[in-house]
């Protein structure tokens, strides 16, 4: 009877540990270790629990996640890069198609169909939003007030706020190669306010980096550059832990930073009151060309081989939900994609107005509107002239042969 | 007789029959120990290795089935101008690796061998040692840092401007060169402190009593001696300085615009970043061959050391 009853009792407790060791989780993969805590706030509710997984580094957290994707103990969900840096993810049949849960939100009006578009390939959607960032000028307000400035209308105007910080010792913009990809970020940006056209044939290799109009821009770039408008292009900006230049914007030494609405996270970070920073979108510099912005659009995907693919699809359809977003954009204070969302901040608020009623003409990213065998090639070439202004010639020529090397194998 | 006979009896039946399963048993058992190490070896270096080299010859991108591409990666790569400045730079890198780390290990062992109160001074050369290759990076990032850096501060207290110490080639390999060998000049001091600890005290005596200078005792006398470890220090200092990727990773990522690779660091990026695998594979064949060779002398220098003691 005793054997009976200790039979009975190890059958329990091992049912128990059983119970415990294979209860329904997915993991969630991801490169922002900074938002760990944001994203399990978001998810706290999710029909199936989540365990994420931050990696530090961007690199070694692609070769494993591309590793994983063939196999069944791939991550339920994880985040990427949209565009053309999951169209081999997509080709070679790794992620799902989440198509349904986006007729869902859409068919609800909780969401515009137009998001989709940087996750569609051949008409199907991999992929929810993680978040969209707009690329904006953040600006240090009390550095403006000091010397009487205001955000800028026009192009004329920013060059006359860059001539009065300038003689005033107080460097304009930031730009740095630290981290390499951030090379790409006033590329593009000169490139659009000069020509967005020609920037979006670019990407699509139906231009060519030596073309005049590029060559225009880098003489742009270069001026500003010998103009001393920049930060010198060594300056940390958060992508290797210190961050010099959030520093130098806390402490008005730096009047402006160009980059994506996820940065004011870290502008706060460096001390800033939330309070003292303001943003405006960069005046074209041809007045008469439609108003244009950066944007960025993060998606999260589900692994299609993964055996938590049916609950990581439960979780996918949860983190559109209001729920999970207003949590999110809580966290976070990026910009509300959600219709029932209300944004955290006035700055995001105001933005948010400010995009959505003036017309903007809202460009693809250059890191996921271009193929990634261009573009991570192109921001060490990019970075070199950032570092040596007087190689812009070279630049172009080598920036071509890489879209040569590429281009000849592959379709736009 | 009798008692013969007893005792022959007795060992007999005391020992017991060896079966044929028991000598095979016996046989096999110096093999079973070393099994779980051989396991080891082969699971994670030579299978690793045997794809590696396999992979050099295809083109993979690490999701759809590799190509076979015969030795167009080996090929490709000595056209690839980017290489070449990784070949270059890894060549400046090994040369420095020698130089600096094994001489001032070799100046400091004989300064400080025998002196009074040299314990200190060894632990605090030694101590750089003890910490990572991407700890050493991180902190010398903020010692070179360019707006902040405790060396542009230093300067600029003596009006001299700033200097891109990890942003101008090829000053930034010299940089980390200078870091390389702070951390590495520990290591190459303790094993020719080893090496002069061993040395026999009669000809450094006898040279003593006739008259030599201690310049000429170093140089003719304690060199020639420590010879063997030299060699050994050398040989290690140049298929590390072949390896070297961690602190450049961490300080410079092989930039700006690709000027800092070393060998290693563009194996990294072509395998990491550009998915590129199979001619990742092929710059870590050459890199392979490369500390192969240096190996085997290094192995033949030690096991020549070896057999004279």
């Amino acid at each position: 009877m005793n054997f009976v009853k200790r039979l009975a009792l190890s059958a329990a407790l091992l049912g128990a540990m059983a119970g415990v060791a294979f209860a329904q989780s997915v993991d969630f993969y991801h490169d922002k270790a900074n938002w760990q805590d944001a994203f399990t706030s978001a998810l706290a509710k999710a029909p199936v629990g989540v365990t994420g997984t931050p990696y530090a580094d961007t690199s070694s957290y692609q070769a494993a996640v591309r590793a994983a994707l063939k196999t069944p103990s791939a991550p339920g969900m994880f985040t990427w890069w949209s565009g053309y840096r999951m169209k081999d993810l997509v080709d070679a049949g790794l992620v799902a198609d989440v198509s349904d849960i986006w007729k869902k939100y859409v068919d609800a009006g909780k969401y515009s169909a137009s998001l989709a578009n940087a996750y569609t390939f051949d008409g199907k959607i991999y992929a929810v939003p993680v978040n969209i960032a707009w690329w904006v000028v953040f600006y240090n307000k009390k550095v403006f007030a000091q010397y009487n400035l205001t955000p800028p209308k026009t192009w004329d105007d920013l060059e006359k706020i860059n001539a009065t910080l300038k003689q005033n010792n107080v460097t304009p913009f930031g730009a740095t190669v630290q981290g390499r990809w951030p090379a790409f970020i006033w590329f593009e940006e000169f490139l659009i306010r000069q020509d967005p056209d020609l920037y979006n044939k670019l990407m699509t290799g139906q231009a060519k980096y030596t073309d005049q109009g590029v060559t225009d821009m880098f003489a742009k770039w270069k001026e500003w550059i010998d103009k001393g408008y920049f930060t010198d292009p060594s300056i940390d900006f958060g992508t290797a832990g210190s961050n010099a230049m959030a520093s130098q914007f806390a402490q008005g030494k730096l009047g402006m930073i160009l980059v994506g609405t996820w940065y004011v996270s870290t502008l706060t970070g460096a001390g800033m009151s939330a309070d003292d920073i303001g943003a405006f979108i960069m005046p074209n510099e041809k007045a008469d060309m439609k108003p244009a912005l950066i944007v960025e659009s993060g998606p999260l995907l589900v692994s299609a081989n993964s055996a938590q693919k049916a609950d990581a699809l439960k979780d996918a359809d949860y983190w559109m939900g209001a729920e999970a977003q207003q949590a999110w954009v809580n966290a976070q204070d990026f910009p509300p994609i959600n219709v029932d969302v209300k944004a955290k901040s006035a700055l995001i608020t105001d933005l948010a107005t400010a995009i959505n009623g003036g017309g903007y003409n809202q460009i693809n990213r250059f890191w996921e509107a271009t193929p990634p065998d261009i573009a991570e090639a192109a921001v060490d070439e990019i970075g070199n002239f950032m570092v040596h202004p007087d190689t812009a010639a070279q630049t172009q020529k080598n920036l071509q042969a890489l879209a040569d090397k590429y281009w000849a194998n592959h379709k736009p | 007789m009798t008692d013969a006979t007893t005792t022959t009896r007795t060992l007999t039946t005391a020992r017991p029959v060896a079966r044929p399963g028991n000598r095979l048993l016996q046989r096999a058992e110096p093999y079973l120990y070393v099994l779980p190490a051989a396991i080891f070896v082969v699971a994670f270096l030579l299978y690793p290795m045997v794809l590696t080299v396999i992979r050099s010859f295809t083109h993979d991108d690490g999701i759809t089935a590799p190509q076979f591409a015969g030795l167009q990666n080996f090929t490709d790569l000595f056209a690839d101008p980017h290489f070449l400045v990784s070949l270059n730079n890894t060549f400046i890198w090994t040369i420095a690796a020698v130089v600096l780390p094994v001489t001032l290990g070799l100046i400091f062992a004989i300064t400080l061998n025998g002196v009074r109160w040299s314990g200190f001074f060894k632990s605090i050369i030694y101590l750089p040692a003890t910490i990572s290759a991407a700890a050493v990076g991180i902190l010398f990032s903020f010692i070179f840092g360019y707006d902040n850096g405790a060396l542009n501060s230093l300067l600029n207290v003596f009006g001299i401007h700033n200097v891109r110490w990890l942003f101008e080639a090829p000053i930034n390999s010299y940089s980390m060169i200078g870091a390389y060998t702070w951390q590495s000049t520990g290591l190459n001091m303790m094993l020719f402190l080893v090496g002069l600890q061993g040395l026999p005290q009669e000809p450094l005596e006898a040279a003593k009593l006739d008259g030599c200078t201690p310049f000429g005792l170093v140089w003719r006398i304690i060199i020639p001696m420590l010879m063997p470890y030299v060699v050994i220090a050398t040989l290690l200092a140049v298929v590390n300085g072949f390896k070297v990727f961690d602190q450049i990773w961490v300080m410079t990522q092989g930039g700006p615009g690709r000027s800092s690779e070393t060998l290693a660091v563009t194996m990294y990026r072509e395998g990491f970043i550009m998915f590129n695998q199979g001619y990742s594979a092929a710059i870590a064949v050459i890199i392979a061959l490369a500390a192969l060779i240096f190996s085997y002398f290094y192995l033949r220098s030690v096991l020549d050391q070896e057999k004279q003691i």
